[in-house]
């Protein structure tokens, strides 16, 4: 009976065993779990991050921040993406636009993915023109940074000066001729105006022609995902 | 009779005197041999992989994409003094930034994102303040990992950082 209850300790030291080392055991996973939730891989992040902003401001795919050139980035390589963004040299790959996967590496699968707001630009080419004998003013619609004056007026007419929303963009006293490109507030439209001197008979006539480039652009998800 | 009681009793108590010892050393063995210097490793591999992309991006951010003449420019860069109570070194070589610790399993490289032509060098030690040094001329930009004791913001009036 008394051999009984030391044996008695025993049991109990062995119960005390078993939940020290399972509470161990528990902490243990615990501390594992932790440490793999905190693995947020900040190189494939930066990866990501620098190519996505490259795409969305470089000038070989986009017509300006934040707007993509749709025609370029279908048809990159992932070479363009080493020299676009060399953090993702030597790593997977995957760019899709609008949901659509424009490039990927054969690997990549899980990974890191940044995604950005971007609008997605198709060019419009556009032209308008003017008879100076009935019109001597063109108006060029918001969006168009740049544009492409055209002069041909005939001989007893002279364009002397171009405004722009009345700030001089043009000015020749011998009179504007040709072509000539000209940069514009984008912000809003702008009216071209010219100014036309007369000699001889005093009926003016000629022609101006104008040339822009105007963005179609609507809203889309780039979504970038670099996976090592 | 009574001597076997007297018996019994020191053996159980010895037996469980043995257990707990036992168990004791198995666990700190287990314990401070394998696991935690593991932990410590991996969260230390984490610190690195951090630092280094943080590290990076403010280089990669010190260096203007614009025209090179005239740049002076330096930008100061925190780094954690030690990564898993030790300290380490960041190295740029060319256009890679490379991190050396003496611990197996922590470092890394990572690639620098630099305008074409453009190659970093220099080693900053962890435990003296960072600063990145861009000085542009006419031979292009030239990018150095110094110390510095009296590091400042951003020097120089030329050329904006990256939009």
């Amino acid at each position: 009976m008394n051999r009984h209850r030391g044996q008695g300790t025993l049991l109990a030291t062995a119960v005390a065993v078993v939940l020290l080392v399972g509470a161990t055991t528990l902490g243990v996973a615990m501390a594992d779990g932790a440490l793999h939730d905190a693995d947020r891989r900040p190189l494939d992040r930066r990866a990501a991050a620098t190519l996505a902003e490259r795409l969305s401001t470089a000038n070989a795919t986009s017509y300006r921040d934040g707007v993509v050139r749709s025609d370029r980035v279908r048809n990159l390589t992932a070479a363009d993406l080493g020299r676009l963004a060399p953090p993702v040299v030597g790593r997977d790959v995957r760019v899709r636009l609008d949901g659509k996967t424009v490039v990927a590496s054969p690997d990549a699968a899980g990974g890191t993915t940044v995604r950005r707001a971007v609008r997605v630009g198709r060019p419009r080419h556009e032209r308008r023109q003017a008879d100076l004998g009935r019109r001597r003013n063109l108006t060029v619609p918001a969006g168009v940074g740049r544009v492409r004056i055209y002069v041909a007026s005939d001989e007893n007419t002279t364009v002397t000066t171009v405004l722009a929303d009345d700030r001089p963009v043009l000015h020749a006293a011998a009179g504007v001729e040709g072509t000539a490109v000209v940069g514009l507030a984008r912000y809003d439209p702008t009216r071209l105006q010219f100014v036309v001197e007369t000699t001889g008979n005093g009926n003016v006539s000629g022609r101006v022609r104008i040339e822009y480039r105007r963005i179609d652009a609507r809203p889309a998800v780039l979504e970038v995902t670099v996976d090592d | 009779m009574s001597d076997e009681r007297a018996a019994a009793s020191v053996v159980g108590k010895a037996l469980e005197s043995v257990v707990l010892v036992l168990l004791i050393g198995v666990l700190a063995t287990m314990l401070f041999g394998g696991v935690l210097p593991g932990y410590r490793t991996a969260a230390g591999a984490e610190v690195a992989d951090r630092t280094l992309a943080g590290a990076a991006g403010r280089i990669d951010r010190a260096v203007p994409d614009g025209d090179p003449w005239g740049v002076d420019r330096e930008l100061r860069v925190d780094l954690p003094d030690t990564i898993r109570g030790r300290r380490y070194e960041l190295r740029a070589t060319g256009r890679t930034l490379v991190l050396d610790h003496p611990a197996a399993g922590i470092g890394g490289r990572a690639r620098l994102d630099l305008p074409a032509g453009v190659r970093a060098s220099g080693t900053w030690a962890s435990d003296t303040p960072a600063v990145v040094r861009v000085r542009g001329d006419r031979d292009g930009l030239r990018v150095r990992l110094v110390a510095g004791p009296n590091a400042v913001g951003v020097a120089g009036a030329n050329g904006g950082g990256r939009p």
